[in-house]
């Protein structure tokens, strides 16, 4: 009696101390809802991981310029109308968007040649391309190349410069420099692109969508869809659009979609269950208790860490009703034998010892770079810690005993799945050394390979993949790489560019088609040594013939350098603007959660280069990989890395995982018994691996996350049956568990992407391989009493079958 | 008082607007109104296949005289056109499907992306492809330079391309059977004119299909 009163006393305390946080929980998350800064990310890039302080300040900054760059093109939708009908499309198309807020046309209008011209005019003499300056050295190549020039049928640059600029290296200059950065043909203004004997015509559209709004994404993607749906009908022409919009918008659909039937009909299975086995209400309402409290945890220590969450991170966290659910059969089974010596207390050390190793397990991963996996583990801890007190401080405080029973025909089961489980516990010498034989020879004889592919990430429906490689084709995107280069201003910057293209000319690769801003913009060092080129040539008469045939007179302007500024100021912006943009510049170490980041931000510039036809052979690589302010922009080849990177990492992390396992294990278990308990996981985790490679024919690292959350359940399995034994309490809730996490994972494996279907099947095969081989590492099997049985059973022949002591 | 000099002011601007819109009924009435200039260009014989020589007279505002050039040129529609310099310095421009290539005297060879049109409006007019050209220039009858003097038939072609338009003016074709005078009119005031002699060939030359 006391000693109720004493567990009275003590429940209150655990109670009040449970609602104290449980307040301040639900207050931070109302915070969070209501003015948290934090927003839901869908950009699967977004992923990837952030760099460490290790690296080089002028890595981070390539990628900052990089990030920018992609922002950028993230904005980008490539539109191409082809039929008979096609300019009239276009021009309703064009009206149309005008209508959309955040749509726009961003159609560059060519600009006006005579206002390009009146606009170089002071820069006349400081700009020539290389092919002139190679003219420079002899009057007669000077005076071949006036001549050839002013007896083509049509050089609008020259009849536009031969007054102002009469030595033709303003025409030759403009013309190199424009045929170069507008390789596309207009027609009425519009861009036209020939392909397969069909005319395409081209509008890039800007759609203003910041940090990827979700709803914003699929409002944008389903209008505009729906426009060129509506083009096609009313005018007859195909239309071919692509652009990272449309991806986002289907891949977050799917994953909302993906998101809310999996969560709901693994629920809907695991509650059903429930009303099985326990053939009551409570069990289900009180689990729906646990598993709310348990996601509101996770989501508000995720939106509190990270400012953001990951669609994908909930598509993850599907996995925490999985292990919830757990906890809660632990509980009801216990309950379920309280009058028994049962109830929460007798389980208390085993959930507390199986939370902590699952929290250390996923703990590792919160340092990881991948945000995504840091996301995933936050919440899973808290999440799991959340539902933890819930069950020991909540739940005896509802006074349960006695209100929760388990069904006999449900017990009569679990017996009979206990005498054969005892039975395999005495094979289990013999089954330990095949199974960790057949999984070497396996090892030994199948070639584990690991996937690293980006496409593992992507969801997006063919018939979109499939207008992305038609749209590369017709505009010529193929091996299409762009260099990024970042400087701190303006002039450094162009001059590290003229260094590269320099350097792109010398390797004198075939078919290399270099396009940059270069052509229109060099640098002032190179203006002012053009400049002096002319005043040399001019000083040794070379032009001097030749404007006497033309019965013209000029001299060779003083240097005036043409920058940055003043270009921006000038009809050719637009074109600046695509290839030049300023970025803020946040230097890692002050990173701060702070607000006063921005105060510590600089502006930088980056520009890039764009190269087509051949990819860069692996000496340019190498080469612009040595440079500190370069770098190839390869998001796909960059994320392939950073997957192989990161399964590496985590292979690293199984292995500190595996070491806290085995200490916790051993500690409380003793040496042979924590030495069983490993191999039974690590056959499993090793086993689950293997058959997810016989069938799929390759790994990824999805399926190693899936063996983290193997590793987390069969920890806790193997806790159970180390503190208990084969007891049919353990057995019972270790099934219902079992079956719930199957019943769960069981249904990603269903998903279209392939990530989240690889980490289902290998969840699905670890468990199956988790709840055979974890009451093999067993302590002992415990009696169950006659009469305990008979009280349970009440009648049921199970005293017959055999229960016996192993050890 | 303001409000009577604002009305002045608004009524002498639509004055103007009407003003405006009358001089363009006039001219487009003129065109009309002058035979219909498809018949007329159609006396141009359709020329699939021909060759010949031109002789081009460059006018500059800002030289006194103009730049002569001279050389051969070869068409078939199915193929393209080279238009060779031979004098005062040789080039040549080739317009073919892959689109349009300029060789200079040192043999380079570059391609021109933004001149096509122009090239291709050049052949077809060139070659009396009507159909081609009606879908690039509104076509008017004119009396420019040599109609009046003699009995050739002249087309004055307007670009409806807003871009080519921002270059050019105004081609003038004029000849009896086949064209044999062009006028181009570029915007800047500089005109290119150029005296041609093209006659039907069976087939091009070798060499010159093999560049096409």
């Amino acid at each position: 009696m006391s000693n109720s009163n004493f567990s009275g006393c003590n429940n209150k305390f655990g109670l009040k101390c449970y609602l104290f946080q449980l307040v301040v929980v639900l207050l931070l998350a109302g915070y969070q809802l209501g003015w948290g800064q934090w927003k839901i990310e869908t950009n699967i890039l977004s992923l990837l991981p952030t760099d460490s302080q290790a690296q080089a300040s002028q890595q981070q900054d390539i990628n900052q310029a990089k990030s920018a760059l992609f922002q950028q093109a993230n904005q980008r939708v490539l539109v191409a109308i082809s039929g008979e009908q096609a300019i009239p499309a276009y021009h309703q198309l064009a009206n149309t968007i005008t209508s959309f807020t955040g749509i726009e046309n961003e159609s560059m209008t060519v600009p006006d040649i005579s206002d390009v011209i009146a606009f170089y005019q002071p820069y006349r003499d400081s700009v020539m391309t290389d092919d002139y300056q190679a003219l420079l050295t002899e009057p007669q190549a000077i005076n071949n190349f006036v001549l050839g020039k002013l007896t083509q049928v049509s050089d609008p640059f020259v009849s536009g410069s031969l007054a102002i600029s009469p030595r033709l290296n303003l025409a030759d200059f403009l013309a190199t420099g424009l045929t170069q950065l507008q390789s596309f043909e207009t027609e009425q203004g519009i861009i036209v692109v020939h392909k397969d004997g069909l005319k395409h015509y081209i509008m890039p559209i800007k759609v203003n969508v910041d940090g990827f709004s979700v709803k914003q994404t699929q409002v944008f993607s389903t209008q505009l869809q729906a426009e060129f749906q509506r083009l096609e009908t009313k005018f007859d022409v195909d239309v071919l659009y692509s652009g990272v919009l449309f991806h986002t918008a289907e891949s977050s659909q799917q994953a909302e979609y993906e998101m809310s039937t999996f969560g709901v009909i693994s629920l809907l299975a695991v509650l059903l269950m429930i009303l099985a086995v326990f053939r009551s209400a409570k069990p289900v309402n009180l689990s729906l208790l646990v598993l709310a409290i348990s996601i509101i945890y996770g989501l508000t220590a995720v939106v509190t860490l990270f400012n953001q969450l990951h669609l994908l991170t909930l598509v993850f966290a599907v996995t925490l009703i999985g292990i919830v659910i757990d906890y809660c059969f632990h509980a009801f089974v216990s309950l379920s034998n309280s009058n028994t010596g049962g109830g929460i207390k007798s389980i208390r050390t085993a959930l507390c010892l199986g939370f902590i190793t699952t929290a250390l397990g996923y703990a590792a991963l919160i340092m990881s770079p991948l945000s995504l996996l840091s996301q995933v583990a936050v919440f899973m801890i808290f999440g799991l810690f959340g539902a933890l007190l819930t069950v020991l401080l909540l739940l005896p405080y509802l006074n349960l005993s006695g209100n929760i029973s388990v069904t006999p025909s449900v017990w009569t089961l679990t017996d009979k799945l206990n005498t054969w489980l005892t039975r395999l516990h005495q094979q289990r010498r013999l089954v330990f050394a095949l199974l960790s034989l057949g999984l070497v020879s396996v090892i030994v004889i199948d070639d584990i390979n690991f996937n690293d592919d980006i496409r593992l990430l992507n969801s997006s429906p063919a018939f979109l993949i499939d207008n992305e490689i038609k749209m590369a084709k017709l505009m010529g995107y193929q091996h299409s790489q762009r260099i990024v280069i970042t400087a701190d201003d303006s002039e450094t910057l162009l001059q590290r560019q003229e260094v590269l293209l320099a350097r792109l000319q010398h390797s004198q690769q075939q078919g290399l088609t270099v396009k940059s801003i270069a052509s229109l913009l060099p640098s002032v060092a190179k203006q002012q040594a053009s400049n002096d080129l002319l005043k040399d040539a001019e000083q040794q008469q070379i032009f001097q013939q030749g404007l006497a045939i033309l019965g013209l007179t000029d001299t060779v302007d003083g240097f005036k350098p043409l920058t940055l500024d003043a270009f921006n100021s000038g009809p050719l912006q637009a074109l600046s603007a695509v290839y030049i943009f300023q970025y803020k510049y946040q230097n890692q170490d002050t990173k701060n959660i702070d607000e006063s980041v921005d105060k510590k931000a600089t502006m930088k510039y980056a520009l890039w280069v764009e190269t087509s036809g051949v990819a860069l052979n692996t000496d340019l690589q190498q080469w612009i990989a040595d440079q500190p302010d370069m770098s190839i922009d390869n998001k796909p080849a960059e994320v392939s890395a950073a997957l192989n990177h990161y399964r590496q990492a985590l292979l690293l992390l199984f292995a500190g995982a595996i070491l806290v396992v085995t200490i916790v294990l051993c500690l409380r278990f003793g040496l042979m018994q924590g030495l069983l308990g490993l191999l039974s996981i690590m056959v499993s985790a090793g086993g689950a691996l293997l058959l997810t490679q016989l069938s799929l024919g390759h790994l990824n690292i999805f399926n190693l996350l899936a063996v983290l959350l193997i590793l987390a359940l069969a920890i806790d399995y193997v806790i159970f049956y180390q503190e208990h034994g084969l007891q049919r309490n353990t057995v019972l809730a270790i099934t219902l568990s079992a079956i719930s996490s199957a019943l769960v994972f069981g249904v990603l494996a269903l998903s279209v992407t392939p990530a989240v279907e690889s980490f289902g099947l290998t969840v699905m095969f670890g468990i199956l391989l988790v709840f055979l081989l974890s009451p093999l590492s067993a302590k002992q099997v415990t009696v169950l009493s006659t009469k305990q049985v008979e009280t349970e059973s009440r009648g049921d022949d199970v005293s017959n079958n055999s229960i016996e002591v192993v050890k | 008082m303001g409000s009577w000099l604002r009305l002045l002011i608004l009524l002498s601007l639509t004055g103007n607007v009407f003003a405006a819109d009358d001089a363009k009924d006039l001219s487009s009435g003129k065109i009309k109104g002058s035979a219909a200039p498809l018949a007329l260009l159609s006396q141009f014989k359709p020329l699939a296949i021909a060759s010949g020589t031109f002789v081009q007279h460059k006018y500059f505002t800002v030289l006194k005289n103009p730049v002569i050039s001279s050389g051969e040129l070869f068409l078939d529609q199915a193929l393209g056109f080279v238009w060779h310099t031979s004098k005062p310095i040789a080039s040549t421009m080739i317009l073919k499907e892959e689109g349009l290539f300029s060789i200079d005297h040192r043999q380079q060879q570059k391609q021109i992306n933004n001149a096509t049109p122009i090239a291709s409006v050049l052949m077809s007019a060139l070659s009396g492809d009507l159909a081609a050209l009606e879908t690039q220039f509104s076509l008017a009858t004119t009396s420019l330079t040599k109609a009046a003097s003699s009995n050739q038939t002249c087309i004055e072609l307007t670009p409806k391309d807003a871009v080519i338009a921002k270059v050019m003016r105004v081609i003038e074709l004029c000849g009896k059977d086949t064209v044999d005078h062009l006028v181009l009119f570029e915007t800047s005031g500089n005109r290119t004119e150029i005296e041609l002699s093209l006659t039907a060939v069976d087939e091009l030359p070798k060499a010159i299909r093999e560049q096409l």
